[in-house]
């Protein structure tokens, strides 16, 4: 019995915590972490159902430099969900703080209407589970500008991303 | 001298907005230079500039951030805006502040100046930092400044700590009091700027004469609609951009018997300003204050695409230097033109094909000075002349961006998706074997076409001898200055995308080589001219064909399947989705994307600051990068350096330590060339030695085709020593390349073109036939350079321009109060004042200079209206007091002379607190 109950908690197919962005009224940028009895969560938050993670400055993100007009141009195109990690990834990544959050209603986004549904679109197609506002990790660059794309939140799990460097030939899509 | 009184600011009281005081402003002598001065002026730093700030990125900011979080959008973007400003002015402010009062160290612009002291880990450190690449060591050394300056503690104990940082030891990296004249003000003072008008009357033009000292006395009459307060944010309205005024009065400009002085410091003054101002921005604990409530979105800005500091006048912020950044001025200036949306198109900096920044010193090398270069004049106030400049750079450089981000996709997916040999068999497939099986197939007029485009446009881009890139990519390839912008989007490096390219380019030439044109290409054919991608009509055709290459690829993929494109090509159809549809096109978009990535790095200084610090161009000097890259020499010393220049983009002021020059001469005489087919009647026709007599004879005769900018060269210098020449004519190019025996070029007439003898003999000069333009870079590196940017050019039409009377140097100067008292005095310039005013001089009578002499060193200000008696008591209205001021002054007369005794001043009570 005692079996089964653990094997229904692995394979549990969703990933019961919320995320979300905050700006503060200092205009600090937090992620907001809402566990839903997840287990990783409420350890990570120091056994409370919610907390907060400070989200560093992001050195040249409010602007349009080539990787902000990249990552708002490609995404769900040249930047696509993968496959699903272990759901200690989220907390790892957020755990080394080194890290920038983008979503379609992202400050950061100087390059198309804010939250334009165009954006919506390209935002909701990495996550199948329909997300209204899924949440996509950057890794940071040593000058501390956003670096490559790392990860995506979605309500069902926390999936790697990728950036396409193939794509098949001949139509072989078609 | 005659000052506004100062204006205090401190800026709202609340403790959480902290209190900063912003600089305040006191208006300076104007000084005028005509062509050779202002050369000359360029090498010595200047006193005054203007802070140019957009502050676009951070009201968008702000405005989204209002957004996400339900504020009132209207009230919260306007306050972020006037917030924005506050901090970068403050922030400056206070660097200024701490680097007069030794608070901050001087830090020293040119490491390898042998003159003044340099911090050894200070040159250590800079040593190490790269043009276009983050330099972590540098914000590492600033943060251990900064710290200590930012301690609660007297300058004394600063300057103490700042020896365990690094040796500054030296009084060459300090500014003192012993810089500064007597008892002076060490402040730096601000303006805001409403209007261009005469008080910038050294920007429009050269020696002023009595109608211009006339207008200048007017406008310090209506300074108020000329100049706004700095902190009086109300009263900006433009809300994107703000344009001010900053001075720093009062500096010695030498000392006797002493080599620090500002003409030493000035330069290391300005670049540290600069350096401070970008590091602090982002790092200092004083921005939580100065840019509270948004300064964590704050320092996420991209400050140096925001702020700008421009020199007001002649004079630079950064030592002469030949590097990119001069180099870029020119495209700079391009965008505060009133014509620049007209003439966008038209200009090198957007062309597909550039030519590069160097290509207006070579055509315009003698332009006027202080002409209104800038269409200052054109614009109503000064933040609608900066809003049209700074949008316009903003908009190139999205295009700029757009660009940069289509190649790296295109070369992320080719050169991982189709191997170039994977490329070449499509292509063989896509023209039915023709190109390299050597099948004997028919090719319908569309794959004619299809092929005609990939010989024409790889032969004119990657010939190995005559392309006009193909000689950078070797040493862009090395260069990390597009590596650095796109590092984070690019699955590829430059030097692997430029392999692939290399690697087809050669297959696709070599199999172009081999064709036999006149059988595909008979007589029967006719070119479509307008397939061609637009890069290569806007080059070959001068724009007169339109490229409708989109229009042909929508045609094609409604009956075919892209080769390349995104999935989302199967709901949208889109193009844009679309990475190439076929062979040919992917092969052909690689030079366009090669094309993209060349530009970027031609004009990535105008674009974007590769260094971190705040840039600082000489907008209104355009011999600024004239003399530096020694295209004109206002001297006239050197006349061997006219006729060369070097640029040597990885040379930065903060690594300056490449070393090397390489220069060409052109001893070439002039001429013109008005056609092809006069070229062909004198008989100088040239070309390749792999073309064979029979494949090449139809080609130029029919169309120049494929071999279009190929193959045909023109014998005009064999001087054996100059094997590296490059000349300019009207409507035709020449490059010369090395021959391998003794220069000399077999000549032979169109008609009687000779099977070429495989000896590389003719392989020495190209013309490149009415696309004169597309000379515009050849580059030529040496072995022992390194991997380093080098751009050559011959000049040969200097002299002729130069025979002309502004270049023996003439400055004159003229302070705005001087002329406005003067008039006050006489009711208009008397001719007779026009030699004193222009020479700095007041030209009042004894009395009324002995009072304006004496108010302005007791209150500052002016003097708006005389009312003195020869003998006894008079008045002057001051225009820092509202009651008139009473004066008792004694003229004497002395057969000539006439001198005066000023008795008494009486300022009102009500006006005693302007007194200083």
């Amino acid at each position: 019995m005692r079996l089964l109950i653990l094997l229904f908690f692995v394979s549990m197919p969703s990933f019961a915590l919320q995320l979300e962005t905050v700006w503060t009224e200092r205009a600090e940028k937090n992620l907001s972490l809402t566990c839903e009895g997840e287990e990783t969560c409420v350890r990570y938050c120091q056994e409370k159902e919610s907390c907060t993670v400070v989200e560093k400055v992001c050195k040249n993100c409010v602007g349009t430099s080539l990787a902000m007009t990249f990552a708002f141009n490609e995404m769900g195109r040249s930047l696509v969900a993968s496959e699903k990690l272990d759901d200690y990834a989220l907390f790892d990544l957020l755990e080394k703080n080194s890290f920038v959050s983008l979503t379609s209603r992202s400050v950061y986004n100087l390059v198309e209407r804010f939250d334009s549904s165009s954006l919506k679109t390209k935002f909701r197609s990495l996550c199948e589970d329909g997300t209204r506002y899924p949440v996509v990790f950057f890794g940071k660059t040593a000058s501390g500008e956003m670096g490559r794309v790392q990860a995506v939140w979605c309500e069902s799990g926390f999936y790697e991303m990728l950036q396409l460097d193939q794509l098949p030939t001949d139509g072989e899509l078609f | 001298m005659k000052y506004l009184a100062p204006i205090i600011f401190t800026i709202l009281c609340s403790s959480v907005w902290g209190s900063f005081e912003a600089p305040r402003f006191e208006l300076q002598k104007l000084d005028y230079s005509n062509r050779a001065k202002c050369a000359l002026e360029s090498q010595k730093p200047a006193k005054s500039a203007f802070l140019m700030i957009s502050n676009v990125d951070a009201a968008k900011a702000v405005y989204r951030l209002a957004k996400f979080r339900g504020d009132d959008v209207e009230e919260t973007t306007k306050m972020g805006i006037d917030r924005f400003r506050f901090s970068v002015l403050s922030l400056m402010n206070l660097i200024h502040n701490r680097l007069v009062s030794r608070q901050l160290p001087l830090l020293p612009s040119d490491i390898t100046n042998t003159d003044g002291h340099i911090p050894s880990r200070y040159k250590e450190v800079m040593g190490q930092c790269r043009q276009g690449e983050y330099c972590a060591a540098l914000d590492e050394y600033l943060k251990d400044i900064w710290t200590i300056s930012s301690k609660d503690w007297n300058p004394g104990s600063k300057y103490l700590e700042f020896f365990k940082v690094d040796n500054y030891h030296s009084e060459d990296n300090y500014l003192s009091d012993k810089d500064y004249e007597k008892e002076a003000d060490k402040e730096l003072t601000c303006a805001y700027l409403k209007k261009f008008s005469p008080l910038q009357a050294n920007l429009f033009g050269t020696k002023p004469n009595k109608v211009a000292l006339e207008m200048i006395a007017d406008a310090v009459a209506q300074k108020d609609s000329k100049y706004g307060h700095c902190e009086d944010f109300d009263a900006q309205e433009n809300l994107q951009v703000a344009a001010y005024e900053i001075n720093l009065p009062d500096l010695k400009e030498k000392k006797l018997f002493r080599k620090e002085s500002w003409v030493n410091k000035g330069f290391d003054y300005w670049h540290s300003l600069r350096l401070y101002l970008s590091f602090a921005f982002r790092f200092a604990p004083e921005m939580e204050q100065m840019a509270y409530p948004f300064a964590p979105l704050f320092r996420g800005i991209t400050l140096e695409e925001s702020v700008m500091l421009v020199p007001n006048g002649c004079r630079s912020l950064s030592p002469a230097k030949c590097d990119g950044d001069r180099l870029a001025l020119n495209s700079i200036r391009e965008f505060a033109k009133e014509d620049f949306k007209k003439e966008a198109l038209e200009l090198d900096i957007l062309s597909e094909v550039p030519n590069g920044p160097d290509d207006d010193l070579v055509n315009d090398m003698i332009p006027s000075v202080n002409v209104d270069e800038l269409d200052l004049g054109a614009h109503r106030t000064a933040s609608d002349w900066l809003e049209s400049f700074s949008g316009n750079l903003s908009q190139s450089r999205a295009l700029m961006k757009k660009r940069l981000i289509k190649a790296i996709n295109l070369f992320n997916f080719v050169t991982t998706s189709i191997p170039v040999e994977s490329l070449l068999k499509r292509l063989d497939q896509q023209f039915k074997g023709k190109l390299l099986s050597g099948k004997n197939s028919t090719l319908s007029v569309a794959e004619k076409n299809d092929l005609y485009y990939l010989c024409s446009e790889f032969s004119f881009a990657q010939h190995e001898k005559w392309s006009f890139i193909r000689k950078n990519l070797e040493i862009l390839s090395k260069s990390k200055v597009v590596e650095g912008l796109t590092s984070s989007i690019s699955n590829v490096s430059t030097e692997e995308s430029f392999k692939y390219f290399v690697t087809l380019g050669d297959a696709v030439n070599s199999a172009c080589y081999s064709l036999k044109q006149h059988d595909i290409w008979d007589e029967d054919f006719s070119l479509d001219k307008e397939g061609f991608l637009p890069w290569y009509t806007t080059k070959i055709y001068e724009g007169k064909v339109k490229s409708k290459y989109n229009d042909r690829l929508s045609e094609y993929l409604s009956n075919n399947k892209p080769l390349l494109a995104f999935p989302q090509y199967q709901a949208t159809k889109s193009i844009d989705d679309v990475i190439c549809a076929n062979a040919s096109d992917c092969a052909r978009k690689t030079i366009e994307a090669t094309l993209s990535l060349y530009s970027a790095t031609q004009y990535a200084s105008t674009f974007w600051s590769l260094e971190q610090k705040v840039k600082s161009p000489d907008l209104f000097n355009p011999y600024a990068e004239r003399t530096s890259c020694k295209v004109y020499d206002p001297w006239f010393k050197t006349r061997s350096t006219l006729f060369s220049f070097l640029w040597d983009m990885g040379q930065t002021a903060a690594s300056a330590f490449v070393p090397g020059m390489i220069y060409t001469s052109a001893e070439l005489q002039p001429k013109m060339v008005t056609s092809f087919n006069e070229l062909v009647k004198d008989g100088k026709i040239e070309y390749d030695t792999r073309y064979q007599k029979e494949k090449i004879l139809t080609a130029i005769t029919a169309d120049f085709g494929p071999l279009t900018g190929v193959p045909c060269a023109v014998s005009l210098n064999r001087n054996p020593n100059n094997p590296f020449s490059v000349m300019r004519f009207t409507g035709i190019s020449v490059g010369a390349c090395n021959s391998d025996t003794d220069h000399n070029l077999n000549v032979y007439s169109a008609s009687d073109i000779d099977a070429n003898r495989e000896s590389g003999h003719s392989e020495c000069l190209s013309c490149r036939l009415n696309f004169e333009s597309m000379s515009g870079v050849v580059a030529y590196a040496t072995q022992n350079v390194g991997p380093v940017f080098f751009l050559v050019r011959g000049l040969y039409n200097l002299y002729k321009s130069l025979k002309d009377p502004y270049n023996i140097p003439r400055s004159w100067e003229v302070h705005p109060y001087d002329a406005y008292e003067t008039k006050a005095l006489y009711g208009e310039i008397p001719k007779s004042c026009v030699k004193n005013l222009r020479k700095g001089k007041s030209c009042l009578d004894a009395c009324a200079e002995k009072v304006s002499n004496r108010l302005s060193e007791v209150m500052g200000g002016h003097i708006e209206k005389f009312d003195l008696s020869s003998r006894g008591t008079g008045s002057v209205k001051h225009s820092l007091c509202a009651e008139p001021i009473k004066t008792v002054t004694y003229e004497n007369s002395n057969g000539n002379t006439t001198s005066c005794r000023l008795k008494k001043i009486e300022v009102p009570s009500s006006c005693k607190g302007m007194l200083k």
